[in-house]
């Protein structure tokens, strides 16, 4: 056996590496030693079979938030929208430090319009109705280009129109709007028209692109951990993600929301430079309420809006104000009390709050924000239920985990996106950065 | 007129412009395929969703750059999910220190339930041999023959030499035949 050439000799066979008298040497070896042909055709069976192996396939929500996470990137990066002059920057409305908008509320945004979940399609549980149908080609709006094949001249024709997700109100656009396709499971060879499935959602990407600077994220050459000089970011990176997962209710920078926690189980909402303005409390019933802050949270279990003092305004006056900004759109939140709520135990009830106002950007970073606080507390019996529903809220459908740990766990990759990171990380550098028009 | 698809140079390139539509179909042609290498290195379904999410937001922030640079955007995909699958599997595996004594049959590393029921027989036996191959044969014989990269590509994914890929996809092929022979009634 000792002239039988190694395995590594059979796998240059079978990759076409041996030449000349290599080759005929293994050709004739293998002619006259029956063990090794076998062993040759082991290898090629074996080949195909490892070819053959189920493939693992990601989660489709795990998709679609992933792409979504990719928009929402393209999306901070892309030229800032044109600002309207009756709209002034206002109070509590998401700024970013470098002329980027808060990841997060865009992250949701995007998440919305990519999800291709426009609420109709949701089933009453919370859930789409056929999520299936959501990434059938059918459903995408007719392109305008009649060239299914995306040519040089189209991939360089970005779409000029406004970028959808970053509107104010996405799940109301996206309900009111036909949704850009999600990623498609199809294989390129289905790929249609660039800006057919881009219609709704792209910008134009900055070529510079100095996002992440820092540190934040791996490069993409750079190797793992022992193979970089500087290889402790990451490690530092995780440390800091799991002390804001912790630590986030206190210290909270300019323009995050802080909370106070004024009864266990409800917050008082602070941003820097406003008083607080509203509470969330966790009513017995399960669900989650926004009062003003001077009205007494209704602890009962039908606190329905209108219950908490202030009047509520015309409903056509609130839709005026919707489309006003997120500045005046709050306002008539406020006003508005008990409005955001949520029941993930009673089957429908996310959904229709949901459906009826979406989550503003600033709403979004408030329940980010419960939702850390409350992975930092004791996982009681209630624990679950209020992770639960908090994070339906944010991921915009309804979560049903139930182990402790992988809700957790799913909580915190929802408010670990790398954006998001980054975000905090540079409020960490520079703190007191002044915000900066774009 | 032909149709024809652009290929991911070409979106790469437009990419570097600042092409979102190409960044789009990239990201489409590769998600998948690069959740599924990164779930075979790191045997957790929510981690690899999340390190191929990473992986191309990554991609966007850090565009590649370098004239030089001398792979393709697969092998560029690859390299940065087994990046960080491989930190990932560090870092878990640093948690676990002193509390789980090694990490090979823990609940996270089973393998995938619908892996093993959906394949016949020896495809089941396959896929469990192939999770017992150390990571980097794993690592190897997946790009290789699951994943179809080409051996330069396997080369620049992994950072190492092309007789160091020779000899561990020789090793990991070895290995996965000698497990798979009782199993195909062979008693040698």
């Amino acid at each position: 056996m000792s002239d039988c050439p190694r395995s590594e000799l059979l796998v240059d066979l079978l990759e076409g590496f041996l030449e000349g008298d290599e080759l005929r040497a293994a050709e004739d070896h293998l002619a006259e030693c029956e063990a090794c042909s076998e062993a040759r055709d082991a290898y090629r069976q074996l080949w195909g079979d490892l070819e053959a192996l189920p493939t693992p396939t990601p989660r489709p929500e795990a998709r679609q938030a992933a792409y979504a996470a990719v928009l929402a990137a393209m999306a901070a990066d892309a030229p800032a929208e044109v600002p309207d002059p009756a709209e002034a920057p206002a109070e509590g409305a998401p700024r970013r430090a470098g002329g980027r908008v808060v990841p997060w509320p865009l992250l949701a945004a995007a998440a919305c319009l990519l999800l291709a979940l426009p609420l109709s399609q949701f089933a009453f549980d919370g859930r789409p109705a056929d999520s299936s149908a959501r990434l059938d080609r059918a459903d995408v709006p007719a392109a305008p280009p009649a060239d299914p094949a995306p040519s040089a001249k189209q991939l360089d024709q970005e779409p000029e129109e406004e970028p959808a997700p970053l509107q104010r109100d996405p799940r109301r656009r996206a309900a009111a709007e036909s949704p850009p396709a999600p990623p498609p499971d199809a294989a390129a060879e289905a790929e249609p028209p660039l800006d057919e499935r881009t219609q709704n959602f792209s910008g134009e990407a900055d070529a510079e692109d100095d996002l992440g600077a820092g540190g934040a994220g791996l490069s993409a050459g750079e190797a793992p951990e022992e193979e970089v000089a500087d290889a402790d970011g990451a490690e530092t990176k995780e440390a800091l993600r799991q002390r804001e997962l912790r630590s986030a209710p206190e210290g909270q920078s300019s323009g995050a929301p802080s909370l106070a926690k004024t009864e266990p189980t409800a917050w008082q909402v602070t941003r820097a430079g406003d008083p607080a303005r509203y509470t969330y409390a966790w009513s017995e019933a399960g669900r989650l309420e926004k009062v003003p802050a001077r009205a007494t949270p209704n602890r009962g279990s039908q606190g329905r809006r209108g219950d908490a003092g202030a009047p509520a305004p015309k409903a056509d006056a609130a839709d005026a104000l919707r489309d006003e900004g997120s500045a005046r759109r709050e306002v008539a939140r406020v006003a508005e009390p008990a409005k955001l709520e949520l029941t993930p135990a009673q089957p429908g009830a996310g959904r229709v709050a949901l459906e009826a106002d979406g989550l503003s950007p600033a709403e979004a970073e408030d329940l980010a924000a419960i939702l850390r606080f409350e992975l930092g507390q004791p996982q009681d019996s209630a624990w679950g239920d209020r992770v639960r529903g908090l994070l339906s809220l944010l991921v915009g459908y309804e979560v049903r985990e139930q182990d402790p740990a992988a809700l957790e766990r799913e909580a915190q990759r929802a408010l670990s996106p790398e954006l998001f990171m980054d975000e905090q990380l540079e409020r960490k550098a520079a703190p007191d950065a002044p915000v900066q028009a774009r | 007129m032909a149709h024809t698809h652009p290929s991911d140079e070409e979106l790469e390139a437009r990419w570097k412009q600042g092409s979102t539509p190409a960044f789009s179909l990239l990201f489409e042609r590769y998600y998948a395929r690069v959740f599924a290498f990164s779930y075979r290195i790191t045997h957790d379904r929510h981690a690899a969703e999340d390190l191929a999410q990473r992986a191309f937001l990554n991609l966007y922030k850090k565009p590649p750059g370098g004239e030089g640079r001398g792979s393709t955007f697969k092998s560029l995909v690859f390299t940065v999910v087994r990046n960080e699958s491989v930190n990932h599997i560090k870092w878990r595996a640093r948690r676990r220190e002193g509390a789980i004594e090694g990490a090979a049959g823990t609940p996270t590393d089973a393998p995938p339930p619908d892996v093993r029921l959906d394949g016949k027989e020896r495809g089941q036996e396959l896929g469990a041999a192939l999770e017992r191959l150390p990571q980097e044969e794993r690592e190897i014989v997946t790009l290789r023959v699951i994943e179809g990269l080409t051996f330069r590509e396997v080369c620049e994914v992994t950072g190492l030499s092309r007789d160091a890929v020779r000899w561990r996809l020789a090793k990991g092929l070895e290995t996965l035949r000698m497990g798979l022979i009782p199993q195909s009634g062979g008693e040698s």
